[in-house]
């Protein structure tokens, strides 16, 4: 029995912690410090274009194969990462929507979110130039 | 409202002229980190038993005959305001070759709230039919290489692939997921050659005026996407405008469509189906053409298995009969004389999918088929000499950015 215990928390750890370890970010000027997982998906499937304040919502994401993105897909928003891209594909090649756009590398995901209005990402952690939210 | 959208044809060409100049050229004007610039390309190679698809694919070498390159570019100058254009290449076998704007439009939201939106969307809008028909050109969108040729007919293809006039449509997110209606009124493709000899049975000196149209689709999605639920509908009319020595007369012809939509999503496994019914009826063309009046019916069910990120396998079943009363095709071949194989079309799929990134698909599939109602008329031009039992095997190669 301790030795499945052992197992078990061997195997469950990392995934625990690793997805723990994404936060949603946004430019330092957005008023919200949390959002719900229902308004979260909106957001990132593109669906909602406004934030309350009036500012144009603008979406950064990391490849469709970047762990982060993995992660971030199936632990914040309770969505496959081949389900965000059906949707986004859909609006961009029926000409009913937008896409987010993909950026390189956490680093440049930081940087876009912290100089773009109204933007919303994710990172590993965020720093001073970008705004934490929590999704609930 | 359907004469009006009929005589702003030509402000229609200047709406699209005036988006794709602003697009192209202003937008990176009005806000750089909202314009965005997406495309595709696609190419495919078809080999089969017998009877042609993409051009002469029942040769020894096969065809490369189909190419489909897309780009698109969309700038939101203002929160409720975007401007969207998109221009596609395709070269299909001898059913279509050459370039068209595939959409090209204003999106005006009107109201955007927390919980809704509804606005409009005035220029070229795409027709939402079913799952896949607003995309159906996008290889990514499609479920498979071939779309279920029973309701997405390549016969059929240019009448709904779009609309000049508008679209209308209303989102509404809730704590079970997400409901959108659409509906569109404007003018067709009148690109319809394919269908008139579907009609006809000949490439007759007249051609076919299709009125304006209605068509729309209310769809729900979970919210983790993992139920989606659709229902669409079209209604067609169109007059036929006999030529010179012309066997036929100015007659009547009318379709009404009805499409239900269902997929569910478990871990691995992806159920989708989708059912369509159509009337249609064709009047007054003359002593060559009794009237008549005939249900189509289509369906299709398809699994799909996901390995993990980057294959998946599919099995499918379609099926397509011109005449659902009449699945042995036995009447509608004493009428048209055809072979019955003519009427209807049966066909067993599976194909395999591998995604080695965001950018690249290559895919695999191979069809038996019992039936020939599919084929084009383009590529085979003697539907006597076409076999009712065929194999086809396809592969195709996508890129987009």
């Amino acid at each position: 029995m301790r030795q499945i215990t052992w197992l078990l928390l061997l195997v469950l750890t990392p995934i625990s912690l690793a997805s723990q370890a994404v936060e949603v970010i946004t430019h330092p000027d957005l008023e919200i410090n949390s959002l719900s997982k229902h308004k979260a998906r909106n957001v990132f499937s593109m669906r909602i274009h406004v934030w309350p304040n009036g500012d144009p919502i603008k979406v950064f994401v990391l490849s469709d194969d970047n762990d982060l993105h993995k992660q971030f897909s199936k632990h914040k928003l309770g969505v496959f990462p081949y389900k965000l891209r059906r949707v986004w594909d859909r609006y961009l090649f029926s000409g009913t929507g937008q896409v987010p756009t993909t950026v390189a590398s956490e680093e440049e995901m930081i940087k876009a979110i912290s100089s773009t209005k109204g933007a919303i990402g994710y990172a590993n952690k965020g720093n001073a130039n970008v705004h934490t939210i929590e999704i609930r | 409202m359907c004469i009006l959208l009929k005589s702003a044809k030509s402000p229609q060409v200047l709406l699209r002229v005036l988006v794709m100049i602003i697009v192209i050229w202003a937008g990176p004007l009005f806000a750089t980190d909202s314009f965005q610039v997406h495309g595709f390309i696609n190419q495919g190679y078809f080999l089969s038993s017998d009877n042609n698809v993409y051009g002469n694919s029942d040769s020894n070498d096969g065809t490369l005959d189909l190419t489909e390159i897309g780009i698109n570019s969309s700038v939101r100058p203002l929160a409720n305001l975007r401007l969207a254009i998109q221009g596609v290449y395709r070269h299909a076998g001898k059913t279509s070759n050459g370039a068209r704007i595939d959409y090209a439009l204003l999106d005006w939201t009107v109201i955007e709230k927390e919980d809704y939106q509804l606005g409009f969307r005035l220029g070229r809008v795409k027709n939402p039919l079913g799952f896949y028909n607003d995309t159906r050109d996008v290889a990514f969108t499609r479920p498979s290489i071939f779309l279920p040729q029973g309701i997405y007919l390549e016969r059929s293809r240019n009448l709904y692939l779009g609309s000049d006039g508008v679209q209308f449509y209303l989102n509404n997110t809730t704590s079970i997921g997400d409901f959108s209606l659409q509906v569109n009124a404007g003018k067709l493709d009148d690109d319809v050659k394919e269908l008139e000899i579907a009609i006809l049975r000949s490439d007759a000196p007249g051609y076919l005026d299709i009125k304006p149209a209605y068509m729309g689709k209310l769809e729900f999605e979970s919210n983790s996407g993992a139920t989606r639920l659709a229902f669409s509908y079209a209604d067609i009319d169109m007059d036929y405008k006999p030529g010179a020595g012309d066997p036929f007369s100015a007659g009547d012809i009318s379709f009404e469509l009805f499409v239900f939509s269902a997929q569910q999503s478990f871990n691995q496994i992806t159920l989708t189906a989708e059912y369509q019914r159509q009337h249609n009826a064709f009047e007054n063309l003359g002593q060559f053409y009794p009237d008549y009046k005939s249900p189509s019916e289509n369906y299709y069910l398809q699994g799909d298995y996901r390995f993990n990120d980057q294959f998946q396998a599919t099995l499918r079943y379609d099926a397509a009969y011109l005449n659902k009363d009449d699945q042995n095709g036995k009447s509608t071949a004493a009428l048209t004389g055809y072979p019955s194989h003519a009427a209807y079309s049966k066909d067993y799929m599976t194909g395999i999918r591998w995604t080695p990134n965001n950018s690249w698909m290559v895919q695999a599939e191979y069809h038996r088929i019992d039936g020939t109602s599919t084929l084009s008329f383009a590529d085979n031009p003697d539907l006597l000499s076409t076999k009712q039992h065929w194999n086809l095997f396809a592969l195709q190669l996508s890129y987009r950015f």
